[in-house]
């Protein structure tokens, strides 16, 4: 149990590292993997870091660690300063994407190593294994070589032996990837089972949305080593700060239109097209306040809000394709050229014939589900 | 292309045969007539079974010369040199390719290039150091110069270059010092690559000729090749005594190589395969 | 920040560690390799002496010497000569010898591949001791085998016309099992696809070997080819123990002048200046048989992935 803090931290990769792997800022000193990134982790808190790969998510994680140097910025561990403590110094533990498991030792093994080294007794050493074992349900396999494990029991061998030395923060970086999708989501359940039954500080990297809006209590969203928005799995869904983490978080993604902000009296309406769409009190609210005028704008509304609609003030679309999903049917629209995705729960499709590939569909959305940013700097106007 | 019973076939087993009798015969010969007497040895036409089968050989070696001393000192700095050897090749291997420091890639192109250079044609010069600094006839001067191994370096580097950093990265995470995580990870990981590479230190330890006959000449000091080579210059023409003594150096490699071929293979030619 | 504090930092407990390492090795790399090497060259100017600590600066006189020495050149062509035989000699016979432990079933493979394999591992000053008896001009077994063919005996090690080719097979039997283990593994590495292409195009055994064989093989044998070379020219147990560079100086080899004008004589100098030259020309025959094995590469009409070595498993 620990807090933590990361207070302006850096990182500034020589220039010869894997120089054009991405769009990341360059400096003078080499490239900017991580840009003033400031997060405060409470106690307790379970933190994931998401974003798409060469974001700089491992990176912060493994300056947690310690085996990532520093470059700028202050980091700490229950208010110490841990910049230049050594990761064996840092009491903290980590699951590696791999599950790093030595192959030359069993399972068991493995999981006292970390006591090993701290030469605790051995009693001590017994009952925390045991313990651990006992949680993650790996009992019976304490015996055997990590080779003779399948990928599920081996994550859990690997979790288990961080979580024997009782660290203030336990690291997992994308511990989940290299599982099928089925073992996944077992697995899931399992870290949050666990998570209740041990007090521990939990920084966890994934690249997968659907991982950290389950898992985390608080998502810190990243791009090209900029973090772009922090908050609640909820927040975050609800209100995204920008068009990078509208479309990152939510599956399928936020639909994205062309339409136009009209400020008329103190009052708002966007223009998609022929539809016009009046904004309610809240958002008005939010828009005056930040001094908002006509302008262009960008529309983002998730597939789930959108309503199938008739009549005069809609978008109308043609059908491309649609997905039957069981209770829902994913409908791919096109409106002038430009891809939507309807999500219409299976039990509103009364007319069936509107699912067949040509259909022409004709939709709106209430104005509380919409999200405008700005065209020039993809920002949303409201926050 | 492998027809059998071809006759390209039959004429190709015909001549490994002939091949295979031919790099044989030599041992099988040595074993056999270090059991016949002096003068069975020096009869015409040569028996192929010992008549008179004979220890006295073997016996004699122990008698007119100080076997066992050679013996001892061969596995005593065999076995110093392979432990040593092995261990300084696997941190040196290790560290140029976990680790970053100035020059590095500058560094280990002059390490190999040193492994290029026949090095019988230094060991004068290797000498006149030596009687220089009063080392020669010493265990230093049979163990020291085989400390380090350029090859073995070499060997040990591309393992670890292969190695995944996660494993080292997890043992640091898990308290190991920079020691630890090679002592109690990487080089158990190499397993497979360092007992090789024991067998590779061991063999060239334990047969090295050209630089133990320079370096020392106090017969206390000698080892099992050297011993041998006196002996030829000191008692040449007792045949039978010379060959139970060269028995008594080539069987043991022989039942060692028969019971661990893969090993042995493996070890002796991961230069070649590898490099 | 104190010394203490900043030895906590991981950077800087990872450049003790290897600092740690790296500083005896180069200690043993100077003294060992680096000094000697340079030695080598500044010593084969100079009138260098064993177990004096002074010399001074004699320009070429050392190289004038060897050159007008007739023993020097006599070694020289001594070296030359059995580099000549050993090098072509042993790249035939581990060559033939990969090709039959690859035709043979597993198997017998491996008892043949132990009878070749085996002069490698054993003590070469050993196997010299038995050859010695072998080669005996009165009761020699190779000469009882010789009268059973109707020869007559020979003299090997006593003639000067057979003594160095004695010696150069004693070398040969005891190399070309390593490299034909080398080749074998080469030769299972290659893609069975391209011989059954091959035997579809209806090639015959020796066609695949010269189209499909052989040049799979091309980096391999420059290998063995500049490995071979570097151990003929290090050719000495033999002569230092069977001969003596007797009978005259038949078997005088460059290594073995070496040995006795720099160690026994105590001429470092002047054996200084025959390491360098030996240097040099392994090194000259090493460069031509790389520029032959890359001159000699065709046109590529179908690119063919090149084979890297497998291991024997």
């Amino acid at each position: 149990m620990a807090t933590v803090t990361l207070k302006n931290i850096r990182k500034v990769y020589p220039k010869s590292h894997n120089t054009n792997k991405s769009n990341l800022k360059e400096t003078a000193d080499g490239v900017l993997a991580v840009d003033d990134f400031n997060l405060e982790i409470n106690d307790n808190e379970f933190i994931v870091l998401v974003g798409p790969s060469g974001c700089g998510k491992s990176t912060t994680l493994r300056m947690v660690a310690g085996l990532e140097e520093i470059t700028g910025g202050e980091l700490y561990i229950d208010d110490v300063l841990v910049n230049e403590v050594a990761p064996k110094d840092r009491d903290i533990s980590m699951v590696f994407q791999n599950y790093a498991l030595y192959p030359h030792m069993t399972v068991r093994q493995n999981m006292e190593f970390p006591l090993k080294v701290q030469k605790k007794s051995r009693d001590y050493i017994d009952k925390k294994v045991e313990e651990a074992a006992e949680i993650l349900g790996i009992t019976e396999y304490l015996d055997r070589k990590p080779k003779a494990l399948s990928g599920g029991q081996k994550q859990r061998v690997a979790i288990g032996r961080a979580i024997v030395r009782e660290p203030k923060v336990l690291l997992m970086d994308e511990p989940l990837s290299n599982l099928d999708a089925k073992l996944r989501n077992q697995m899931r359940a399992e870290i949050l089972k666990l998570r209740k039954r041990i007090n521990t500080t939990f920084i966890y990297v994934t690249h997968d949305q659907t991982e950290a809006m389950t898992l985390g209590d608080r998502i810190v969203i990243m791009k090209d080593g900029v973090v772009q928005q922090t908050g609640t799995p909820q927040e975050v869904f609800d209100s995204p700060h920008n068009l990078f983490v509208a479309g990152f978080i939510g599956t399928p993604q936020m639909n994205f239109y062309d339409g136009r902000l009209v400020e008329d009296k103190g009052r708002y309406h966007v223009e998609i097209k022929d539809m016009k769409v009046a904004l309610g009190k809240e958002k008005t609210e939010r828009l005056k306040a930040n001094g908002v005028k006509s302008r262009d704008v960008t529309v983002g509304v998730r597939p789930e809000h959108i309503v199938l609609s008739e009549g005069e003030n809609v978008l109308r679309s043609v059908v491309d394709v649609s997905e039957m999903m069981g209770s829902v049917v994913h409908l791919h629209v096109n409106v002038d050229d430009q891809d939507s995705i309807i999500i219409v729960p299976t039990i509103q499709l009364k007319d069936r014939s509107l699912v067949k590939s040509g259909a022409e569909v004709d939709f709106t959305f209430p104005e509380d589900v919409i999200h405008l940013f700005s065209k020039e700097t993809g920002n949303n106007l409201e926050y | 292309m492998k027809k059998k019973h071809s006759l390209g076939y039959w004429l190709m087993f015909v001549l490994m045969t002939l091949i295979a009798f031919v790099s044989f015969f030599p041992f099988f010969w040595m074993f056999l007539s270090s059991f016949k007497t002096q003068s069975e040895l020096l009869s015409m036409p040569p028996t192929f079974f010992p008549n008179n089968f004979t220890t006295a050989n073997y016996t004699q070696v122990f008698k007119q010369m100080p076997f066992t001393r050679y013996y001892i000192n061969s596995l005593l700095t065999s076995g110093l040199n392979t432990l040593v050897g092995v261990i300084s090749s696997s941190l040196i291997g290790y560290v140029f390719a976990k680790y970053d420091f100035p020059y590095k890639n500058v560094i280990f192109l002059v390490v190999l290039a040193c492994m290029m250079i026949p090095y019988e044609t230094l060991m004068p010069t290797v000498y006149k150091m030596m009687v220089g600094i009063k080392w020669t006839n010493s265990y230093k001067v049979l163990t020291i110069p085989y400390f380090v191994n350029i090859f073995g370096i070499f060997l040990m580097r591309q393992f670890y270059l292969d190695l995944p950093d996660d494993y080292l990265e997890a043992a640091e995470v898990d308290g190991c010092s920079q020691f630890e995580i090679w002592a109690r990870i990487a080089m158990p990981m190499a397993n497979s690559t360092t007992s090789s590479l024991v067998i590779f230190l061991f063999m060239a330890s334990y047969n090295s000729f050209m630089w133990p006959l320079i370096s020392v000449d106090s017969r206390k000091l000698f080892t099992l090749p050297v011993g041998i080579a006196s002996m030829i210059w000191d008692r040449g023409n007792q045949y039978a005594m010379l060959l139970a003594a060269a028995s008594m150096i080539i069987v043991p490699v022989c039942i060692l190589f028969a019971f661990m071929q893969r090993k042995f293979i493996e070890g002796m030619t991961s230069g070649g395969i590898k490099g | 920040m104190g010394v203490g504090k900043l030895l906590k930092t991981r950077k800087s407990k990872r450049m003790a560690f290897a600092l740690a390492v790296l500083l005896p090795f180069a200690v043993w790399m100077m003294v060992y390799m680096l000094i000697p090497l340079v030695s080598v060259v500044f010593y084969s100017f100079t009138d260098a002496k064993m177990g004096y600590d002074s010399q001074s600066f004699v320009g070429l006189y050392q190289f004038r010497k060897m050159f007008t020495s007739a023993t020097a050149m006599i070694s020289i062509k001594n070296s030359l000569k059995a580099a000549l035989v050993i090098v072509p000699v042993s790249l035939l016979l581990s060559m033939l010898t990969a090709l039959g432990l690859d035709a043979l079933s597993e198997r017998s493979s491996k008892i043949y591949t132990f009878a070749v394999f085996l002069p490698n591992i054993i003590s070469l000053t050993a196997a010299c001791l038995v050859w010695r008896w072998i080669y005996h001009g009165q009761y020699g077994v190779l000469n009882f085998l010789l009268n059973l063919m109707g020869i007559p005996s020979q003299q090997f090690l006593k003639s000067q016309a057979q003594a160095m080719y004695s010696l150069c097979a004693i070398h040969i039997w005891s190399v070309f099992g390593y490299y034909a283990i080398i080749l074998l593994a080469a030769i299972r590495s290659i893609d069975k696809s391209l011989y059954e292409a091959a035997s579809l195009d209806g090639a015959s055994y020796w066609t695949q070997f010269f189209h499909v064989t052989l040049p799979m093989l091309k980096n391999t044998l420059l290998f063995v080819g500049i490995m071979l070379t570097t151990s003929a020219f290090m050719f000495f147990t033999p002569v230092q123990l069977l001969t003596n560079g007797t009978p005259g100086t038949s078997t005088y080899v460059m290594l073995f002048y070496i040995y006795q004008q720099g160690i026994e004589q105590g001429n470092t100098g002047f054996s200084s200046a025959m390491s360098l030259v030996l240097m040099l020309i392994i090194l000259f025959f090493s460069l031509i048989q790389w520029i032959l094995s890359t001159e000699r590469e065709p046109k590529p009409r179908k690119k063919v992935k090149t084979v890297k070595e497998v291991n024997v498993a």
